[in-house]
């Protein structure tokens, strides 16, 4: 058990110290628009875990929206800009859903209406796995979850969302 | 997939539906300026755009070590060397072998290659704005994968 414990503390400290390495040999050599575009584009506004994602409240329809936005995430010492994307909509009991689109299969990315021959579906391309508009995976395709869903916020009319979380009701 | 100890882990676990290798060609040279310094900051985009490529589709696809050679060195030598890089991942088994690249020189030889060339016209990012930049490099993901999956 501690053994195990250890091994795992000294595996993450390498990985800090090959992260940070990396990270700031990577930083170093990019050319400066590529370097700009990694670089906070938007700056948001501190407050715990949560971050603008760039979308007003009432700009939210019934129609899933892909938002994309960006984050500070500090690993160790280690601070990087990290993009985030979801899929926003407003369900049919006038709530707001924000749906991580990364597949509960095996990771690729999902689109709302990714294909034609399933209107009304998120699809995945990598092995057709499908997830109905509520982020319930479809039986018989390879996901096993629903779509994990992410914490959010309104603050001043914007939409503010924080960490990933699994779907409930399912 | 990225070519991490992490990633290899899971790509163990599930090699049935990881079928798709992609390979990144990059040329260099540290000679005449201009053209080293194209070559690198090619090298740089192509960094950015075969990650963005992994993140949209890693369920299905592993990310291999970008391939350089020299930029004049001859193409006929390189061929027969991916070609056994390909035959190295052929043997995991996987299905599909891609490389990517923004080298126009490979599009002569493809057809030698036992792997499939995706050849990706230069987008030149050195005056463009950084959120241009993402915009840019975004939409050659998406249309790159719109490429890849007509391959499955
Ligand atoms: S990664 Fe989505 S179906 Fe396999």
């Amino acid at each position: 058990m501690s053994d195990e414990k250890r091994q795992v503390s000294r595996r993450q400290f390498l990985n800090y110290t090959l992260t940070g390495v990396g990270g700031f040999m990577a930083a170093g050599l990019l050319i400066s628009p590529v370097r700009m575009a990694i670089d906070p584009v938007l700056k948001h506004d501190e407050g715990g875990d949560f971050a603008n994602a760039g979308i007003a409240i009432d700009d939210i329809t019934a129609d899933p929206q892909r938002i994309d936005w960006t984050i500070d995430q500090v690993d160790g010492w280690y601070e990087s800009e990290v993009t985030r994307s979801a899929w926003v909509y407003r369900n049919d009991d006038d709530e707001i859903v924000a749906f991580s689109p990364i597949c509960k299969h095996l990771g690729c990315v999902v689109s709302w209406e990714g294909n034609d021959d399933y209107p009304d579906q998120y699809y995945c391309p990598c092995h057709d796995g499908r997830y109905y508009k509520n982020g319930v995976n479809v039986p018989g395709t390879p996901p096993l979850q629903p779509l994990d869903v992410y914490e959010q916020e309104e603050r001043d009319g914007m939409l503010f969302l924080g960490k990933i979380q699994p779907h409930e009701e399912a | 997939m990225k070519w991490t100890s992490v990633d290899l882990q899971k790509y163990d676990q599930a090699k049935e539906y990881i079928d798709t290798v992609i390979v990144p060609l990059a040329p260099f040279q540290i000679g005449i300026l201009e053209a080293s310094a194209k070559n690198a900051d090619q090298y740089d985009i192509l960094t950015l755009f075969s990650r963005e490529l992994e993140k949209e589709l890693m369920g299905r696809i592993m990310l291999a070590p970008t391939y350089t050679y020299i930029a004049a060195a001859e193409k006929s030598e390189e061929v027969k060397r991916l070609n056994g890089w390909t035959n190295h991942f052929k043997k995991q088994p996987f299905k599909q072998v891609l490389y990517i690249s923004f080298d126009p020189s490979w599009r002569k030889i493809a057809s030698d290659l036992e792997g499939e060339f995706i050849w990706l016209p230069t987008a030149s990012l050195k005056d463009a704005d950084p959120a241009a930049v993402k915009g840019i490099i975004r939409d050659q993901t998406m249309q790159t994968v719109e490429l890849i999956k007509s391959f499955w």
